[in-house]
């Protein structure tokens, strides 16, 4: 390719010379009229090339491997005369015939009448080209290890443990602490590492991760009357391939590998409406369906770190939409128009369910019988009584009613197997015999969200003077949501309200254009309720072994939260319910509400979606007009979200962005455009690593504890849950700068060449800056260690290394005309990009411990691509 | 709820008041200019000639030889005179005597057309408005009125080339240069890592947005953002045994779609966009440089050799995404926590 690449760069420019040389052919003038007016068509053949192969330059444009392509599209049409008595037209594009992302569509109507349409669109989406995986079967559903695979280890730690880092030679070799000690690994424990790597290390293989993207449509659509319309369409679209997937297993540990996920989707959509259009009204009735379907119910795999066993996955199921929607409009006078929409629509899914019976031993029903039904209608007055002053006002009500049936759910998680027995209240509670369930089942509920959306929007804008006007806008929102059927109120807020204001100015003058703008916003949320995940654990409503209340019943007597008292170890021992529910004024125990997760959230954490915000936008933007031939135009938007309420979790974000653009046009034929992007997006939360409080009082007898809030492991364990110390917070900063650059230059060269250039320059960078800290126990804190050894180290937080995405993007166009009706088009692109993340160290080899390494690595590319072409208009 | 019902009846029946007592007001409104040629123009339709002799008025003067390609209009749908309803020069740009016979004009600036169209035309933008939503009601018109580019006084012309056989802002290929002419800071997105396929020209701005309006938010071509994204993305549309509330809620809640730094379009990234919502159990740990494989070293007092040489898994890979890996929703039995 290197040497393509060289002849295309040394000899393109000379043949171009030589053509350019030539004088303009004898037909060059003036378009005819019957050019003008009649349906040209257009063919281009050519071939073009790739000098590199790059999935991530390929994402979507077809163009992922090294080498040459076809490119072929062509566009034909035809029909009556525009000024004979036909009005039959008709035409067939067909665009990138030579790449996978190809595409056509072509009709046939007589206008007036009928029409016919078709289209066809693909498109591959390249997902990874860099990942690997040792598992038979990729592609399919079902994937297995091979026989000779041993489950990675790194024996000098421990010989027992499953650890992805023992694929890593470096890792198994190199020196671990063990009691304290720092020690080489045995000549033994390094054959059997090696051994280890040489069974797994040539299982793995690379594999290519794309999706394609089939769709088909047709189209239909009659006059059947002068005011009446009736059209169809229908669409098929197929997408089939694999796309990444990342799965957690059941060994201990939970460990993670991601594995390719196969794809076989079908969706069917129709839609029909139906309509009825004067100048003064129209009414419009619609049904629209969606169907869709996975061929794909499960993905199941063998796992990597426990070979007996094997693990499933529910995929996406297969569900229905379907939706009838009616519209009407009328112009009430000459200056007010009123429209009304309404819409039922109905969505379901029944698929059966997909598991592995023995992680899950309470099923009540094989399939969730899922539906949901929206209703949704809007009212929209525009009225413009005044020359100067227009109004509008609009109200809207969307209502997403959730009823799919509520049932108890009970699994075991993914690291445990069954083990105990379940409280024999929760037992009776559930209708199953005490014996059936172990004490580690999770016990579920499902919680069918529902939401509704009411909203009014008034505007008025009045132009004061000619050139000037104001706009006041006023919007409120109330946003509801709940959940029916489940034993306890599932929603953090049941209703947000918002208010909305906004003032606009905006000049038109004669050679400047501009616009102020300032909006606030503010959202309030009645009482939030930190109570919610009560929901999710109805063993929470029954009274345990051991207590006389139910987990529910004690905290609304006490009033408090999941997270329990805000204290440290009690002085003295808590007795009865305390001692059950929040023992060492722990968080309430997850024993006690039958899950083995501490759902629960800190007090002050507030949901951002639906938190009290305050809402402030400002924006600007100016269009001058310098002379005929210099246009500029700024942009400036900034946005902040102050969620004021919340102590922990997003409290926090704010967006500025800024854009310049400038356009230079010396003469007709020439164009210089330039424009500078700059984005910075940034977003403040936190959080606490609090832990329970303990009555531990040292780590291997010793009790120093370096840095941090307190000084002894005895006095922090017993703060455990209140250490200052346990707080975080993060500020994350990601800043965009996109510099744009394009030339546009018509009739070159006798009038043979149209030259366009465009170069993107992107430079987006994240910074990550946290705060706070955590605990860590000192590995040398071992018995025998010196005197005066520190038992643990708080070690303070660092900022993550910054994220890098720098991309170049240049793209040379060159029309060169043979004749009138012929033309040669060549094209050129270099495209670059680098990628620093911090987040594929745990896709390496001797990356995370947890995680199956694949060897994905961030993209990177330096591509370019050439294409020469032949087009002609006939 | 009730106030606001009151609120909104109070607010339409004021509209409706003020609307009809400017009736009179504006049947007197244009008595001269442009606009009251063109509105003499609707009132009376004989004036505007469409047939091709009506057109010949027009295309005597401009002709083949114009530097813009006025004719080309009879390649397109406006050009096929078989059909009934199609129109004519003058049906759109008005009768506009006083252009044909530069009444008030001079040799070097003539007097223009009745209605003359585009953002910088000389026409009123309601006017240029009127003109074609006179043929073009309904579809997806439906809620031009009241819509955000209508109040912001973007004619059609703004946007669409009607004398041009293939009008770019209708092809997908060049519709989206079309709308960064003003959308700029989308323009700029969409050359970041995670985009749509925007720029690569296999998907326009309208299979999300409608330009002219609609019931949605943000101009989306259906009702709730949501609803917008399950068109393409239908295998997340469930109803799934078990929801997330946020996904259920809105797919903006964590996704930004025009382009983003952090794959796949998150506006956060991965964990801390988890926690941004969840503190309990293992999601109130810290994630910071601390955690990676290289970056738990430093302490108060130096070094600490070995301390956690694995880097968290929920900081590194898919992050919280390694575990929790069904996060739109899971169809299991077992799938409460999203992980099967």
């Amino acid at each position: 390719m290197k040497r393509t690449t060289t002849i295309l760069l040394g000899g393109l420019p000379a043949a171009l010379a030589i053509l350019c040389s030539v004088p303009a052919p004898a037909d060059e003038s003036n378009p005819s009229k019957e050019e003008l007016t009649t349906q040209q068509n257009t063919a281009e053949v050519g071939a073009g090339g790739v000098s590199r192969g790059s999935y991530k330059f390929g994402e979507y444009n077809g163009l992922e491997d090294h080498g040459p392509f076809a490119i072929a599209s062509f566009h034909l049409g035809g029909g009556g005369a525009y000024d004979s008595s036909d009005a039959a037209r008709w035409h067939l594009s067909v665009t990138d015939l030579g790449t996978p992302a190809r595409s056509a569509d072509g009709d046939y109507g007589v206008q007036g009448r009928f029409r016919l349409s078709f289209k066809y669109d693909e498109i591959q989406h390249n997902v990874w080209d860099s990942y690997n995986s040792p598992y038979l079967g990729l592609g399919g559903n079902v994937l297995t290890l091979p026989s000779s695979w041993q489950v990675p280890l790194v024996p000098a730690n421990n010989a027992a443990a499953a650890n992805a880092r023992g694929l890593s030679g470096a890792v198994t070799a190199a020196n671990v602490l063990v009691g304290g000690t720092l020690r080489a690994p045995s000549a033994a424990q390094l054959a059997q590492a090696a051994a280890i790597q040489a069974a797994d290390l040539p299982s793995f293989s690379a594999f290519d991760l794309f999706t394609t993207r089939n769709r088909y449509e047709i189209g239909a659509n009659f006059l059947l009357a002068p005011k009446w319309e009736l059209s169809a369409s229908a669409k098929h679209e197929t997408k089939t391939g694999t796309q990444a997937q990342s799965t957690v297993t059941q060994a201990t540990g939970e460990v993670a590998a991601t594995l390719p996920n196969p794809i076989d989707y079908r969706t069917d959509q129709v839609n029909v409406s139906f309509a009825r259009r004067s100048s003064q009204d129209f009414v419009q009735f619609d049904y629209n369906g969606s169907i869709f379907h996975n061929d794909i119910p499960f993905l199941r795999w063998t796992e990597w770190a426990d070979l007996t066993k094997t693990m499933t996955m529910s995929e996406a199921p297969g569900n229905q939409m379907h939706q009838l929607t009616a519209t009407a409009g009328r112009t009430l006078w000459e200056t007010t128009r009123i429209v009304a929409f309404g819409s039922w629509s109905r969505m379901t899914q029944d698929e059966s369910y997909q598991y592995d019976a023995a992680q899950v031993p309470l099923v009540p029903v094989s399939s969730p019988q899922a539906l949901v039904v929206d209703e949704a209608a809007n009212l929209k007055i525009s009225s413009r009584p005044l020359k100067t002053l227009s109004l509008d006002l609009a109200f809207k009500y969307d209502e997403r009613r959730n009823e799919t049936p509520v049932n108890i759910y009970g699994f075991y998680d993914n690291n445990s197997a069954r083990s105990g027995t379940i409280m024999a209240p929760f037992a009776a509670a559930l209708g199953v015999p005490a014996a059936q369930l172990g004490s580690n089942v999770n016990i579920n509920e499902n919680l069918p969200f529902s939401r509704k959306v009411t909203q009014v929007d008034a505007d008025g804008q009045w132009h004061f003077i000619p050139g000037e006007s104001l706009k006041l806008a006023y919007e409120y929102q109330q946003l509801n949501r709940w959940c029916d059927g489940n034993w306890y109120s599932c929603e953090d807020v049941y209703a947000t309200k918002e208010n909305i204001g906004t003032l606009e100015w905006r000049g038109n003058f004669s050679r400047v254009n501009g616009r102020l703008s300032y909006s606030y916003g503010d959202r309030t949320a009645g009482d939030y309720s930190e109570q919610a995940f009560l929901a999710y654990v109805p063993m929470a409503n029954v009274v345990p072994t051991g207590a006389t209340l139910s987990a529910y019943q004690y905290m609304l007597l006490t009033g408090l939260t999941g997270y329990g008292p805000v204290a440290g170890l009690p002085t003295t021992p808590l007795t009865g319910n305390a001692a059950v529910f929040f023992p060492n004024n722990n968080a309430l125990a997850n024993a006690e509400y039958q899950n083995q997760n501490r759902i629960s959230e800190l007090i002050g954490m507030l949901r951002y979606y639906e938190a009290p915000r305050k809402r402030s936008q400002a924006k600007g933007d100016v269009d001058l007009e310098v002379t005929q031939q210099v246009n500029l135009q700024g942009l400036v938007e900034y946005r902040d979200d102050d969620y004021y309420d919340t102590s922990y979790g997003l409290f926090r974000a704010r967006d500025l962005s800024a854009t310049l653009d400038a356009n230079y046009s010396p003469t007709g034929n020439l164009a210089f455009s330039a424009f500078y992007s700059y984005e910075m997006n940034r977003s403040s939360s936190a959080g606490n690593s609090y832990t329970a409080n303990s009555t531990a009082t040292n780590v291997g007898t010793f009790t120093a504890i370096s840095g941090g809030c307190y000084p002894t492991i005895v006095l922090r364990n017993a703060s455990n849950k209140v250490d200052p110390c346990e707080n975080w917070s993060t500020d994350m900063r990601a800043h965009t700068n996109v510099i744009g650059l394009t030339v546009d230059w018509k009739n070159l060269m006798h009038e043979r060449v149209d030259l366009t250039a465009q170069v993107v320059v992107t430079r987006a960078s994240t910074d990550i800056n946290v705060l706070g800290g955590s605990y860590s126990n000192n590995p040398y804190a071992v018995a025998g260690a010196p005197a005066g050894t520190v038992a643990a180290y708080y070690i303070p937080a660092q900022p993550l290394p910054t994220i890098i995405a720098n991309s170049v993007d240049a793209r040379l166009g060159l029309k060169y005309r043979l004749s009138r009706n012929q033309a040669l088009h060549l094209t050129y692109e270099y495209a670059q990009l680098s990628d620093a993340d911090f987040g594929y160290q745990g896709y390496q080899l001797g990356g995370a411990s947890a995680i199956l390494p694949t060897g994905q690595f961030a993209p990177y590319y330096h591509v370019q691509v050439f294409g020469l072409s032949y087009v002609a208009t006939f | 709820m009730r106030i606001l019902a009151r609120v909104a009846v109070c607010a339409t029946f004021g509209m409706l008041v003020l609307a009809t007592a400017a009736r009179a007001d504006t049947a007197a409104a244009p008595t001269s200019g442009p606009e009251a040629t063109a509105a003499a123009s609707a009132a009376a339709p004989a004036a505007a000639d469409r047939t091709l002799a009506g057109d010949e008025a027009c295309t005597r003067c401009h002709d083949e030889n114009e530097s813009k390609p006025i004719l080309s209009i009879y390649k397109t749908r406006h050009g096929v005179k078989a059909d009934a309803r199609t129109p004519g020069c003058q049906s759109c740009h008005g009768a506009s005597l006083a252009h044909q016979k530069n009444i008030g004009g001079s040799a070097g600036h003539r007097t223009p057309p009745d209605v003359t169209f585009g953002l910088k035309a000389k026409s009123d933008s309601q006017v240029q408005m009127q003109q074609c939503l006179t043929c073009h009601q309904g579809g997806k018109r439906a809620m031009w009125g009241g819509s955000a580019h209508e109040q912001q006084n973007i004619p059609c012309a703004g946007c669409h080339r009607i004398h041009v056989g293939a009008d770019p802002v209708l092809r997908k290929g060049t519709q989206a240069e079309v709308c960064f002419d003003c959308h700029k800071t989308q323009r700029a997105q969409t050359h970041l890592i995670s985009t749509h396929p925007l720029d690569a020209g296999r998907m326009a701005c309208t299979d999300c947005h409608n330009p002219h309006g609609s019931t949605g938010p943000h101009n989306l071509v259906r009702n709730s953002v949501n609803e917008t994204c399950y068109t393409c993305h239908a295998e997340k549309r469930g109803p799934f045994l078990w929801e997330h509330a946020p996904v259920t809620d809105e797919c903006t809640n964590c996704h930004t779609p025009h382009g983003s730094t952090i794959t796949p379009l998150l506006k956060v990234r991965v964990p801390y966009l988890c926690q941004a919502c969840h503190s309990g159990d293992h999601a109130a740990a810290i994630n910071s440089g601390a955690n990676l494989a290289a970056g738990n070293a430093t302490t108060v007092n130096g070094a600490l050799p070995l301390g956690s040489i694995s880097p968290r898994a929920q900081l590194v890979a898919r992050a919280c995404l390694n575990c929790h890996i069904l996060i739109h929703g899971s169809n299991s039995p077992a799938g409460s926590k999203f992980q099967r």
